[in-house]
C-alpha cells in the first residue's frame, strides 16, 4: 500500500522537472530572458540565442556569458563580407528600458568557448549569463543540429 | 597535423595541392618514359586519328567548361549581389516578407508594399545610435529607370566618391546613376509607375532638373535616379514633409504629421555594434520590420548553394562519363593501330616504349582536353556574367580561381591513371596475329 | 658480321595443331637463304620463329644464344639488338618522315646508339637511292617504300636480317632494282640473310633455297647439290 502511494507521488506532475515555463524564462533586475538555446554540436564552441526583455526602468549591458566553470565568452555578431558569412566581436550591447534584444542565428549570438564534451539535442546545458547589473544561471536548450529557431518560439509565455 | 596545415598561407596550400595531384602523374610519365622518345610517333597517331581525338578533346573540354562554368558563375553571383548590399547596413520596413523588401529596397526590383508612417521615421531617426536614416520612397520611373525618392546625405553614402555635378539642395533637383543616358542640365518628367504599364503624363508639369551624376556602384543603383523625397511627395499632390515656415529646405528633420510615408528606411548606426541593438529595437510586431540585408541574402546563398552541389554532382557524374567514353575510345583507337605496335615489337621495341606510346597519346588528349575545358569555363561565366549584369544591373564579374583548376588537375589525374588501362591491355595482344591483318 | 644458324628439333604448335617441325638445320655466319614454299605451309611460321616472335620447341641457336629459351621481354631485347625486319607491307609510319622511318629503332635504344641509328639509317637511304627531302613517306611508289623499309632494318647493324616477301608488291623492273641493291649490301656487309619470297628472280641470287611444305623442310638445294 505504502509503494503504491509512493508510485502516485511520484507520477503526480507536482514531481515532474519542475513546470515547462521554469526551464524557459530567467530573470535579473528587470531583464527577462526567454527561451535560451542553442544547437547540438560536436565542436568545442556553441553559440547562444535568446530573446532578452527589459522589463525594468534601468538599461542593462549584455556582456556575454560562460559554462559553469568554463572560460568567459562574448557577443558575436554574424555579417555578410564578400559574399560570405563572417564572426565579429561585439562589446557589450545595452538593452534599454521597454526595450528587447534578440539572438537569432546568423544574425546575434553568445560564443561559448571550452566545451569538453558534445552537446545532445534534447538535453539542456547549464550557463551563467553575464550582465551589467549581475550573474545569472540559465538552462540552455539543445536543439537538432540543423534548428533555426526555440522548438518553443510563437509560444507566449 | 590540420595546424600545420591551417597555417600554411593560402597560396602554398593551393600548391601543394596542385603538387599533390600532378606529382604522381608525372612520376608515372617520368618512370614510364625514361630513356625512350615516343613523341614523334605519339604525334604520329594524333595526326592519323585527328577528327576522332579533336571530338574526344572537345567532348572533355565541354564537360569540364560546364562544371567550371557553373561553379565560377555562382561564386561570380554571390560576390556580386552581396557588393552591391554593401552601403546597405540594416533596412526598416513595414512587417512582410524580408526578401520582398530587400528586392525592393536594395536591388530596385519594384514591388507594391506598405509604408511607414512620419512617426515611425522619427523613432527611427532621432535614435541615439543612429547616425543617418534614409527613406527610399520608388514607384515613378523615367526611361524604364527608377526614380526613387531620398536624402542627400545617402545619395553621398551610396556613391562613395565623390559625385560629378552637385548634390541636389532643393525638391525638384536630381543625382542621376551613372548608367542613365542623361546629362546634367538635362529635364525630365517622371512616369507613375513602372515598365510598359508606367503612366507617362501622370505628373505633366512637374519638371526635375539632373544637377549631378554618381561614380559607377556596380549596383543597379547605377540605373537609378535619386531625387529628394520630398519632390516625390510633390509630385503625387502630398505634403512634402515640412512646414510651409521651412521655405524650400529639404532633407530631416521632417515633421512626422507632415511626413506622407516611406516603403523603406535605410539605416546607419553610429558603432557596428549597435546596428544588432536596433534591429531587435526596430523589429515591433505590426509595427516595423528592420533586417540585415546581408542576413537574408546568405539564407538566399544557402539555397544557391543547395542547387550548386546539385549541380556540381551532376557535373561530376558528367565528368566521369566523358572520361570512360574517352577510354573506350582509346581502346577502340589502340585496335586501329594495333599492326603498328604489332611491328614496333617486332623491331624489338621494349614493351614499357608500347606503354609509353598508348599512355602518351592518351594524356595528349585528356591534357589538351583540359586545358582547353579551362578555357571553355572561363568563357562560359564569363557569358553568362555580361548576361546576368545586364539583365539584373548587379556587376557580376566571373573569375577562375584556384579551386576550379583544382578540379580540373584532379580530373586529368584521375583520368591519366586510368588510362594506363587501355595501353596495358595492348601490350598483352598477340604479336604475330597482329602482324599479319 | 653475320651470325651463324642452328636448330635442332624445332617445333611449332598453335591450338593443338603442329604448324612447323624442323629436326635439324645449319646455316653459316653471312649465307643468304631463301625459303620458299605454297601458302600456308609454315614459311612465315619458320622466320617468326627465328626472330623469336612465337614461343617453340626445340633449340634456335644464333651464333651462341638459343633464343628459344629466353623469355619474350630477352627476345624483344635481342631483336632489337641483332635482326633486322623486312615486312611484306613495309608497315611504315605516313605521318612520318623518310628519315624518322629509317631511324625509328632511335625512339627505343638507349641515347648512347641513337646518332649511330640515325647515321646508318641515313647512310642506307642513300645506298638504296631512296630520294631525299620529301616530308612523308606517304607519297612514295611501293619501291620506295621497300626500301625505306630496308634502311629502317639495317639502321640497327643487326647480323641477321629477316624478310618476307620483300618484292611481292612491286613490279618486275622495281623488284630487279631491289633485288640487285639487297643482295649486294647483304653480302658487302656479311650479314646473314633468310628471304621467304616466291620470286625466282630473287632465290636465284641466293646461296641455298629451303622449300617448306605442310610445316616441314622438304628440301634443301644445298643437299641437293651435294
Amino acid at each position: 500500500m505504502r509503494y503504491l502511494f509512493a508510485a502516485l507521488l511520484f507520477a503526480s506532475p507536482a514531481f515532474a522537472e519542475g513546470e515547462p515555463d521554469a526551464a524557459h524564462l530567467f530573470e535579473i533586475a528587470g531583464l527577462e530572458i526567454l527561451h535560451p538555446w542553442t544547437n547540438a554540436t560536436q565542436d568545442n564552441h556553441a553559440f547562444v540565442y535568446m530573446e532578452i526583455h527589459n522589463e525594468g526602468a534601468d538599461p542593462v549591458e549584455i556582456i556575454g556569458a560562460r559554462l559553469l566553470d568554463g572560460p568567459q565568452g562574448y557577443l558575436v555578431g554574424f555579417r555578410m563580407q564578400g559574399g560570405k558569412m563572417g564572426i565579429a566581436s561585439l562589446p557589450p550591447i545595452p538593452v534599454a528600458p521597454g526595450k528587447h534584444l534578440d539572438l537569432t542565428p546568423r544574425d546575434l549570438a553568445i560564443r561559448l568557448d571550452g566545451l569538453v564534451a558534445p552537446l545532445v539535442a534534447g538535453q539542456s546545458l547549464k550557463a551563467v549569463l553575464l550582465t551589467s547589473a549581475g550573474e545569472l544561471e540559465i538552462d540552455v536548450a539543445i536543439e537538432s543540429m540543423s534548428a533555426t529557431r526555440h522548438s518553443h518560439s510563437g509560444h507566449s509565455h | 597535423m590540420t595546424s600545420v596545415w591551417a597555417a600554411l598561407p593560402v597560396f602554398m596550400q593551393n600548391g601543394l595541392i596542385a603538387v599533390g595531384l600532378l606529382g604522381p602523374l608525372l612520376l608515372v610519365g617520368a618512370l614510364l618514359l625514361r630513356g625512350f622518345r615516343p613523341w614523334p610517333l605519339v604525334r604520329a597517331l594524333l595526326w592519323r586519328f585527328r577528327w576522332a581525338n579533336l571530338m574526344f578533346v572537345l567532348l572533355i573540354a565541354v564537360s569540364i567548361g560546364m562544371g567550371i562554368g557553373l561553379i565560377a558563375q555562382e561564386r561570380g553571383l554571390r560576390v556580386g549581389t552581396a557588393k552591391a548590399a554593401e552601403k546597405f547596413d540594416l533596412v526598416v520596413t513595414a512587417p512582410g516578407s524580408e526578401l520582398t523588401m530587400m528586392l525592393a529596397a536594395v536591388y530596385l526590383q519594384p514591388a507594391a508594399v506598405p509604408l511607414l508612417d512620419g512617426f515611425a521615421y522619427d523613432r527611427i531617426a532621432r535614435h541615439d545610435h543612429v547616425a543617418i536614416a534614409a527613406p527610399i520612397a520608388f514607384g515613378d520611373s523615367h526611361e524604364g529607370a527608377p526614380v526613387v525618392g531620398t536624402i542627400a546625405d545617402f545619395v553621398t553614402h551610396l556613391a562613395g566618391d565623390p559625385v560629378e555635378g552637385r548634390l541636389f539642395q532643393r525638391s525638384g533637383e536630381a543625382v542621376i546613376g551613372s548608367a542613365i543616358d542623361l546629362k546634367i542640365g538635362d529635364r525630365f518628367t517622371p512616369a507613375h509607375g513602372h515598365g510598359a504599364r508606367a503612366e507617362e503624363d501622370a505628373h505633366d508639369g512637374f519638371e526635375i532638373e539632373v544637377v549631378g551624376r554618381m561614380p559607377p556602384t556596380g549596383s543597379p543603383w547605377d540605373r537609378a535616379i535619386l531625387i529628394p523625397v520630398e519632390t516625390v511627395w510633390e509630385v503625387h499632390g502630398l505634403a512634402n514633409g515640412h512646414r510651409v515656415e521651412e521655405g524650400d529646405r529639404i532633407g530631416p528633420p521632417f515633421t512626422p504629421e507632415l511626413f506622407p510615408g516611406t516603403p523603406a528606411i535605410i539605416v546607419r548606426a553610429t558603432e557596428f555594434w549597435a546596428n544588432y541593438a536596433l534591429r531587435s529595437e526596430f523589429t515591433e510586431a505590426g509595427e516595423t520590420m528592420a533586417f540585415f540585408p546581408g542576413t537574408v541574402l546568405n539564407d538566399l546563398y544557402r539555397v544557391m548553394g543547395d542547387v550548386r552541389q546539385a549541380m556540381s554532382v551532376m557535373s561530376t557524374v558528367n565528368q566521369i562519363l566523358v572520361a570512360t567514353a574517352v577510354l573506350l575510345g582509346l581502346f577502340i583507337l589502340s585496335r586501329l593501330f594495333q599492326r603498328q605496335l604489332a611491328m614496333l615489337r617486332a623491331l624489338g621495341a621494349p614493351r614499357r616504349f608500347i606503354l609509353s606510346v598508348v599512355w602518351g597519346y592518351g594524356v595528349s588528349l585528356l591534357l589538351a582536353g583540359t586545358a582547353l575545358g579551362l578555357t571553355f569555363g572561363f568563357a562560359a561565366a564569363a557569358l553568362l556574367s555580361r548576361l546576368v549584369t545586364q539583365r539584373t544591373d548587379i556587376l557580376v564579374t566571373a573569375s577562375i580561381t584556384w579551386s576550379e583548376v583544382t578540379l580540373a588537375l584532379a580530373f586529368l589525374s584521375a583520368t591519366s591513371f586510368l588510362s594506363l588501362i587501355p595501353a596495358l591491355v595492348v601490350l598483352t595482344r598477340p604479336i604475330v596475329e597482329n602482324l599479319q591483318k | 658480321m653475320g651470325l651463324p644458324l642452328k636448330i635442332l628439333d624445332l617445333a611449332v604448335h598453335a591450338a593443338g595443331r603442329s604448324l612447323l617441325k624442323v629436326p635439324t638445320l645449319d646455316v653459316p655466319a653471312g649465307a643468304l637463304i631463301g625459303v620458299r614454299g605454297p601458302s600456308g605451309a609454315g614459311k612465315s611460321t619458320f622466320l617468326h620463329a627465328l626472330s623469336g616472335l612465337t614461343e617453340v620447341e626445340g633449340s634456335i641457336r644464333w651464333g651462341k644464344t638459343d633464343i628459344a629459351r629466353l623469355s619474350p621481354e630477352r627476345r624483344s631485347a635481342f631483336r632489337a639488338a641483332h635482326v633486322g625486319m623486312i615486312f611484306q607491307d613495309h608497315l611504315l609510319f605516313d605521318e612520318l618522315s623518310t628519315e624518322a622511318n629509317a631511324s625509328l629503332a632511335a625512339l627505343f635504344s638507349p641515347a648512347a646508339k641513337r646518332r649511330d641509328i640515325a647515321r646508318r639509317a641515313a647512310d642506307r637511304l642513300d645506298r638504296l637511292r631512296v630520294p631525299p627531302g620529301r616530308r612523308s613517306v606517304a607519297s612514295f611508289s611501293g619501291g620506295e617504300r621497300q626500301r625505306v623499309a630496308i634502311s629502317r632494318a639495317l639502321a640497327t647493324d643487326p647480323a641477321i636480317l629477316l624478310a618476307d616477301e620483300p618484292t611481292a608488291s612491286l613490279d618486275r623492273p622495281a623488284a630487279d632494282r631491289l633485288i640487285d641493291d639487297l643482295v649486294a649490301l647483304v653480302r658487302q656487309s656479311g650479314k646473314t640473310l633468310i628471304a621467304v619470297s616466291h620470286d625466282p628472280h630473287l632465290l636465284e641470287r641466293l646461296d641455298r633455297v629451303l622449300t617448306i611444305e605442310d610445316g616441314a623442310l622438304r628440301a634443301d638445294s644445298l643437299a641437293e647439290t651435294t
